[in-house]
Formats: C-alpha cells, structure tokens, sequence
C-alpha cells in the first residue's frame, strides 16, 4: 500500500541506507572474509556482529516503534482491519531486509570479481544462504517487540539470542559449520524461523500489550515459540557450558617424564614462538609446577590388544590453523558442490578466496584434501578423489592456478598423512626403504592407500610411487596393530561425568593412577553450569537429541574410539550417545519428579487465582515438556494483577453519582 | 433512542489500581460531552476503551450501537479520533500526512482538508515536526474531521497547548463542528474551553461519574454562597452543601438545588447568609473533586447527598 510507503520511508531509507553500505562494504572489503571463509572462529563472524544485529534491532524497531511514539492508537484507528495495516507495513520491511540481504551479492556478481566468476553461483549459495540470518533475526527482533510484556522484559527477551551469540563464539561457529553443511537446508530454516516469527509477532500485537488481563488464545503461538527458544538457547548455553569443560579436560592428558614419572600434563601453545610447552600439573589442583620439555604423552590402550594410538602417530587434522593468527593459504573441500574454496592471504594481510574444480568440473562429493604439517607448507594444495582414483595439485604460485592431475600407478583410496605426522622412525624406516640419502629432507612427502596397498607422493618432485609391502607393516604398526612396548593409559571405570584411569606397564602393573575432576576455577563454573543446564532445559531435548544420530559424540563402549584420545573427557558425552542413554535416564529421573511437582504447584496456583478452562492443564503440561523456563513464562503471564477481578472491587468502595441531570 | 455512545457498567483496573469502577454514561447524537476529571481519574482509558483499543475487565462500551471490542473497519470509519498528544508522524510533511491519511481512510475528503489548511494558514510543504503546537493540534483536528465522522472523540485536545493555540484550536473546532450534527466526547481539565462548547459535562472522579449533567442546568442548580457567623464557629453541615470552603470570616458555600428550608436552616442560629451566586465551572468542579486538596476543605460523602438529584 502507498501510503503506508510513504509513512514508513522514513525507517525504511535509514534501514537501507546502513543496511546497504555496511553489507556491501562487507562483501567487497577485506572484512568478507570474516563472513565464512574463515572456518575457525579467531573473529566474531559478521554473521552474527552486522546480519544478525541488524536484522534483530530492525525487527524490533518495527514492532516497537509505533509504541514507542505514542502512534498506535493514531495509526489503526482507521477505516481498514488492523491486520491489512499491520501485514502491509511488514511487507516494505521484509522487502527492505530482502533487499539488504540481496543487493550486495547481486552488485558483488555485476561488478566482477574474478575469484568469483569460475562459480559464483555454486559458492555463492552458502553465503547468500547465511544472509537469510538476517530475515530470521528480524523475525525474532519483531516477536520480540510484540510480546505482551513490560518494556524492558521484552527487551530482555530480544537481546538474550544475540547475547548468547556473544558470549558464545561456539554458536557462531556452530552457524557456520550448519550453512557448510547445507546451505539450502540452512536457508529453508530460516525462512522458516522469519515466518514463523511473524506470524506470532502479529499474534502478540493483535493480543495487545495489556499486561492487566489474563492472556488470550492468541499468544499460544508467541509463548509456544517463546518456550521453545527457551530451550534451545539452553541447549546451546548447555553445550557451551560442556566445550568449555571439554577444552580443560583435553588439554590436561598423562604423560612419562624422561626419568620415568608420571604425571597429568599440559600443552601450552606460545603462539609469539610458534611452540607448544609441556608443564607437568598438580594433580590435586591443575596448577602447573614446572616446564618439562621431556615429557611424553602416552598413549591410550583398552587392553584388549586390538589397538594402539599414540600421539605422535596422529594424524594432523585439518585445523590445523589452530592457534596459528595467520597463515598464507588455507584451503576448504566444500562437499556439496564439489569445489575446493581457498583462502588466501597476502603479506599485506589482505583475503581473498578463490574457488577451484577439477578442470573440467567439480570433484566428487568424496574428495579428499590432504592436510599439511605444522609447518608452512609450500604453496601447493592436493586433493584426491577417490570416485577415480586421481591425485590433483594446485601450485599457487602458478600466475593462473588451476588443479592438474599427478600421475600415479594405483587408485588414490584415501590420504594416511604426511612427513610430520609420523615418527622419525617410521620416516627413517620408509627413506631407507625407497634409498634415498639421510641428508635429503623429505618435508613434502604424502602418503595415501590405494587400491593395491599404500603409495607415496612427492609434492615438490610432482611423482608418486608405490610403498614397498614390507614397509607398510611399520604404518600399520601405527595405527592398529601390537600392544605397546611401553606404559600406556587406560580407563577403569565408564562414570561419564568422573572419568577414571590408570596407566599401566606392559606387563600390566599398576604404575599411576588418576581420576580427572573439575579443578580449576573455570571447570568448577563450566561443571556447575552444566549441572544446572540440565535440569533448566526442556526434558525433551534429552530424547531429540538422542534421536538424532548427527547431535551425539560417540561414546568408547568397548572398542574404542578413533577420537578417544581428544574425547577421552569431554563431558559431551553427558547427554548424548548410545552409552550414556542409561545413565542419562536415570539422571533425568528426579528432574522429572521435580517437574511433577512443580507442575501440581502450578495448577494450585492457577485455581488460587481463578484461572479457568484449558489454561488449568495446558500450563502444567508446558512444564513437564518444556521444564522450568515453562514454568516462569507461567509466572510472567499468569499474574495475580491479571486476574484481579471487579468483583473484588467492594460495593462500599465505589462512590455514587452526586449530581445529575433532572432534564 | 439510541444513544451515540454509551459506557455500561465499565470496570478497569492496572495492576492494584482500580482507575474505573462502574462508570455509566449516555451521550445522544449531536451533543458535544466534556469529560472533566483530575489527572489520573481515568478519562484516558475510558476514551481508549470505547475506541477498542483497551478492553474493559467489565462492562460494556458502545459507539453507535456498535460493541467497542468488535470494531470493524466500517464501524472505525464513522468514528474520528483525536488520541491525546495529537499523535502524527513528525518525520512526514503536511502534504505527505495528507496523503497518508486519503491512501488509509477511503472516506477522506482531500478538498476539505486542503482549504482547512489554507484557512488554518498552515503550509503544505512544511514538516509536521516544523509546525507550532497550535499548528500540530490543528493539523491532527483536520485529518480526523476531514472523514466527516459522525462521532468525534478527542482526548485531552487543549494538554500542552497554551491559552492562543488552544483559543485557536477551539476555534477551529467550532468552525468545523457548526451545524453538522457530529457528536463530539471531549476530555478537558480546562474547564474555560468547556464552557465555551460544551452541551453537556461529567465529572469522572474514584472511577465513576460525580457529575452528568447539562451546563445550563447546572447553573440554574448550584450557587454559591458566604456564610457568615459571630465567634469560632464550625462548617454547617447541611445535605444541599457541596464544598464548605473556610474564608476570612466563614465559609464559601457551595450548594446544590437551594430551596429556603435550606436558607432557614442555615441561617437559624444566627448566622448570615449572603445572596446568591452562580459559581463557576471551576469552582463546581473543585466543590466535587477537591476533596483531598490542601487549599480547600469539603464535606465527607454523606449519604443523602449522594442521591441528591435522582
């Protein structure tokens, strides 16, 4: 409508004004980068800091302005229905947000920019997936300024998911890691979430702010929604809460000083050196005594002789940028579309991303980079694509890098690792194996399986080969064969929450033991915080989560796992997966009983004040599903003032009439 | 008859504060009713009630026939509605509030307001935030009558206005209202501007009406006398006084429907009575509302009283 256009220009012009320059600017400059490209979180992610707050303060303004100026009476007291005002209104600003949303991409596609012209359309989806974070958050923003609530309640309400996303970075990551995933998936979501919002946001507006009435059947639906945020943003707080745990508990692991003792020990990265320092740690208090460069970390064995893995045979895994503040080039499979996205950083430190295939097209959904070394790498990236079996290498100091394939005898299978990644040992082993001198370091080495055995690939030299067979015994010993020669962990007992261990001798003599429990400061309030978590979130979420096989961490039953030694103590384990399903149950037996009786509270309180019909059970019954954040949303809605009644006005207290008319 | 708007039995409450307890009120077609009240007596949310836009905790309010909580478009569109504030997007200018107002009321006659604002000298291009406060109440007076409303309800018109801008405005209002037969509920504390144009008033005081009745009427039914008597002497406590008011030498009496039982009594023990006045709208309203005022001094309800009239 027109003229409705014409009263919002003025919100609207500001909204696109900002929205636009800081939007485009983003995804021109240098701070694109930030958006997704970057997959660890060492920055808050615009994502969140420009399209979420944007989308949230807009969303809010529009549902609150008209309030806030005193206009609401003056601007639907007029011949239309509320709703007609009320959805026109929200279109022109919907549109605005689609327009903040779109337009930078779209100049980004008209303007030209060459990393971009090889597929924009296949990389740009992800990105133009995340910008719909913002349609979602101005959703939530109008909600928000809609609920029947005071003033700052409602504020409170609407500033808690952003504070969230502030306080926990893991979120942002969380976001970034789900639109990786499935940008469609992601994009669908939060279309979803923005209808789903404003639908209940007209729902709150149309119920009123009238705070002095019992609340009506049309704030179902912002209440339903309200809980289930509830939930959710506890569920999030709640695993914050467990990474936080789970980042102490890992970096403190048992290691053999070279005099033979034992002690827990702890890795300190020194980021200014670009080394990592071994402290032995009072194992009472996690206090560090003293640097110990000789300590060893020893390895976890369950003693069924199956499987040994040590640190040292680890393979790098692709964070490897973790703790790094900048490193030259990073390279990113992105699965879906089959295209490698890489990031580059010049010496002015300025980013850029560049997207690559295969020369004539995508690789398969299963291909596999190759992870480097600690080290700087030369600039050259290596995917193998096991769909058939090719090698790819990308040089990036070619003036036009492109992915050109190696030639190898065999089927790449899948990558082992590389020189780095092994033991000297090992690599001594292989070098006298394959004759080349002791003098020639082979820092650009790669080892991958194939379809007949194990190969070798040298990045530099371009050449592959096949591993000797007798060699590859000494791989394999690394990864999965005999008991170990020395002392090795292993747990004793399957508490999740107090993980206990022992490290044994070979000849399987007790030589330490030691169970880990929060410590320090930070583990004490991470723990408690947990502890607390989970009684406050919706009892649902135990059995959802256990549901979905994508939300649990595998769980050592028996065979262990490949990612026990970096999960040995991650309480994550708390919640989910199949082992703790027993245990999680029976911890969730007295949460129930609590919600029970709070429940039965709850339905005497609401006869107390006179609540009538449905509301008697269907509060009670948001409680047992939705736990206690349903019980306050009760107390904030079902108050006493709400249902005070005129009847309890005295007939005494209400003065007559002193004069009137005779005519 | 139908009456044009109509309080039933109107309860509402905020929090432990009971703002309206039983207000009845009738007002026929073609009257313009000022609705009197201290601050905080509730005539805001009697208005706001009977536009829709609060809900009663009892009671009913109608406009027209029609109940205030169903409200339709066609209902809202036979009602103008001036909010307290004179509320209007500052942002927007004088012809662009125009247009927002004829692209949102279908009934809005663009030609009357036009020449409303030639006559009002108020210009087209300026910015509503540029006009005075005289020009900003004018302007929001014109958008509503420009939908020729058969109810006009206005809420506070004169708050914040000084005495020119709301002579003006007043004026305006007069100058519209001539002869169309709209029936007008206005809330006002300034009881100079009521008398100026009010057909009939009501006092809303503890949540109820004190007072509802004709001006002319009231004149003709209250008086105002002094009373005087040698020595220290207390109030005379009679059911016709309204306000016994301490002055030097006795008492200002306000009085209500007079008869000379009443003058007899009151002048028995003797004591003098003055002749009569016919006291103004404001000190009737003080007489009713100012019993808790440190200047003043009145009567406790007593019940005869109350019934006083019926």
């Amino acid at each position: 409508m027109r003229a409705l256009l014409i009263k919002e220009s003025g919100l609207l012009l500001l909204f696109l004004a900002v929205g636009l320059t800081v939007c485009t600017s983003l995804v021109f400059g240098q701070g694109y980068r930030d958006t997704f490209v970057t997959p660890e979180n060492r920055y808050f992610s615009e994502l969140s800091l420009v399209w979420g707050l944007l989308g949230l303060l807009y969303g809010w303004i529009v549902g609150a302005i008209e309030g806030m100026r005193g206009a609401e009476d003056y601007l639907y007291h007029r011949p239309l229905s509320a709703a007609r005002i009320h959805w026109y209104r929200l279109a022109w600003h919907v549109l605005a947000v689609l327009a903040v949303m779109f337009l930078p991409f779209v100049a980004l596609y008209v303007v030209g920019s060459s990393p971009f012209e090889a597929s924009f359309w296949e990389m740009g989806g992800p990105k133009l997936a995340g910008s719909s974070w913002m349609l979602a958050s101005f959703g939530v923003g109008f909600l928000g300024a809609n609920l029947p609530l005071h003033f700052a309640w409602r504020l409170a309400l609407t500033a808690f998911p952003f504070t969230l996303w502030v306080l926990g970075p893991d979120m942002d990551r969380g976001i970034k890691q789900e639109i990786a995933s499935s940008a469609t998936l992601f994009f669908s979501k939060n279309w979803f979430v923005a209808g789903i919002t404003l639908l209940a946001g007209w729902h709150a507006f149309v119920a009123g702010s009238d705070r002095d009435r019992p609340i009506g059947p049309m704030l179902v639906l912002p209440i339903a929604l309200l809980l289930v945020a509830t939930g959710w943003s506890s569920h999030l707080l709640l695993n914050l809460a467990a990474e936080e745990l789970a980042k102490s508990s890992r970096a403190v692991y048992l290691g053999q000083s070279q005099d033979g003792s034992i002690h827990p020990v702890r890795r300190v990265y020194d980021t200014d050196r670009n080394e990592s320092r071994m402290y032995q740690l009072d194992p009472k208090s996690h206090a560090r005594l003293i640097e110990d460069p000789s300590l060893r970390r020893l390895g976890q064995w369950d003693g069924t002789g199956s499987r040994i893995r040590t640190a040292s045979a680890r393979r790098v895994s692709s964070s490897f940028l973790e703790a790094s503040p900048l490193w030259h080039l990073e390279a990113f499979a992105h699965a879906p579309t089959g295209f490698m996205r890489h990031y580059l950083v010049s010496k002015d430190q300025r980013g850029s991303v560049v997207v690559l295939g295969r020369p004539e097209g995508a690789f398969s959904a299963q291909a596999e980079l190759l992870a480097k070394a600690r080290e700087p790498w030369d600039a050259t990236t290596v995917v193998g694509d096991p769909s058939d079996g090719t090698i790819w290498l990308c040089d990036w100091n070619d003036p036009k890098p492109a992915y050109q394939q190696v030639d190898s005898v065999d089927r790449f299978v899948r990558w082992i690792g590389m020189y780095g990644s092994f033991e000297d040992r090992v690599i001594q082993s292989l070098r006298e194996e394959l004759g080349q001198s002791s003098a020639e370091v082979p820092t650009t080495w790669a080892f991958f399986q194939t379809d007949q055995g194990f190969g070798w690939l040298d990045v530099r030299q371009r050449r592959t080969g096949t591993i000797p067979p007798e060699t590859v015994a000494w791989i394999q010993d690394e990864f999965a064969l005999t008991p170990p020669s020395g002392p090795f962990v292993s747990r004793t007992n399957r508490s999740l929450l107090f993980p206990a261990y022992e490290v044994r001798d070979p000849q399987g003599n007790v030589l330490y033991r030691y169970a880990w429990e929060p410590r320090t400061r930070t583990e004490q309030v991470a723990y408690a915080g947990q502890l607390a978590l989970s009684w406050w979130r919706s009892p649902l979420v135990a059995p959802i989560a256990f549901a979905n096989p994508n939300s649990m961490v595998a769980v050592p039953d028996g065979e262990p796992n490949p990612v026990l030694p970096d999960a040995w103590l991650s309480p994550r384990s708390l919640p989910h997966g199949v082992v703790s399903w027993t245990a999680w149950s029976l911890w969730s037996l007295p949460a129930w009983g609590f919600l029970v009786g709070l429940a039965l509270v709850t339905r005497r309180y609401l006869t107390g004040l006179g609540a009538q019909g449905p509301r008697l059970w269907l509060w009670p019954v948001a409680i047992l599903a939705f736990g206690i954040p349903a019980a306050l949303a009760m107390r904030l809605f079902e108050t006493r003032r709400a249902y005070r009644s005129p009847a309890l006005l005295r007939p005494e207290e209400v003065p007559p009439m002193w004069i009137r008319s005779v005519g | 008859m139908q009456h044009s708007i109509e309080f039933h039995e109107v309860y509402r409450h905020f929090d432990q504060h009971a703002v309206l307890r039983g207000l009845n009120l009738a007002i026929p077609p073609g009257q313009i009713y000022a609705l009197l009240g201290r601050n905080g007596t509730g005539k805001t949310t009697a208005i706001r009630i009977l536009m829709g836009r609060l809900a009663p905790h009892h009671g009913t309010t109608r406009v027209l026939g029609h109940d205030s909580t169903t409200f339709g478009p066609s209902e809202r569109a036979a009602i103008g509605y001036v909010t307290e504030g004179h509320a209007l997007y500052k942002e927007l200018s004088v012809a662009q509030t125009l247009s927002f107002e004829a692209g949102t009321r279908p009934g809005f006659h663009r030609k009357f307001a036009e020449d409303a604002l030639g006559r009002m000298g108020i210009g087209r291009r300026k910015a509503v935030w540029q006009l005075s406060r005289g020009q900003h109440a004018q302007l929001s007076l014109i958008v509503t009558l420009a939908s020729v409303p058969q109810v006009l309800v206005l809420d506070d018109p004169a708050m914040g206005l000084d005495v020119v801008v709301r002579r003006e405005f007043l004026d305006a209002m007069i100058d519209f209202l001539a002869d169309k037969g709209t029936t007008v509920l206005f809330s006002s504390h300034i009881l100079t501007d009521v008398e100026r144009i009010a057909d009939r008033i009501g006092i809303l005081h503890s949540g109820r009406l004190r007072l509802d009745a004709p001006l002319e009427e009231l004149k003709s039914r209250v008086q105002t006398r002094m009373w005087t008597r040698s020595g220290a002497a207390a109030a005379p406590m009679e059911p016709e006084i309204l306000r016994a008011r301490q002055v030097s030498g006795g008492y200002e009496l306000t009085l209500l429907d007079v008869t000379s039982a009443t003058v007899d009594r009151l002048t028995q023990t003797g004591a003098r009575l003055s002749d009569a006045w016919t006291p103004s709208l404001e000190d009737l309203f003080l007489a009713l509302t100012a019993d808790d005022s440190p200047v003043g001094w009145s009567l406790p309800l007593s019940p005869p009283l109350l019934h006083q009239g019926r």
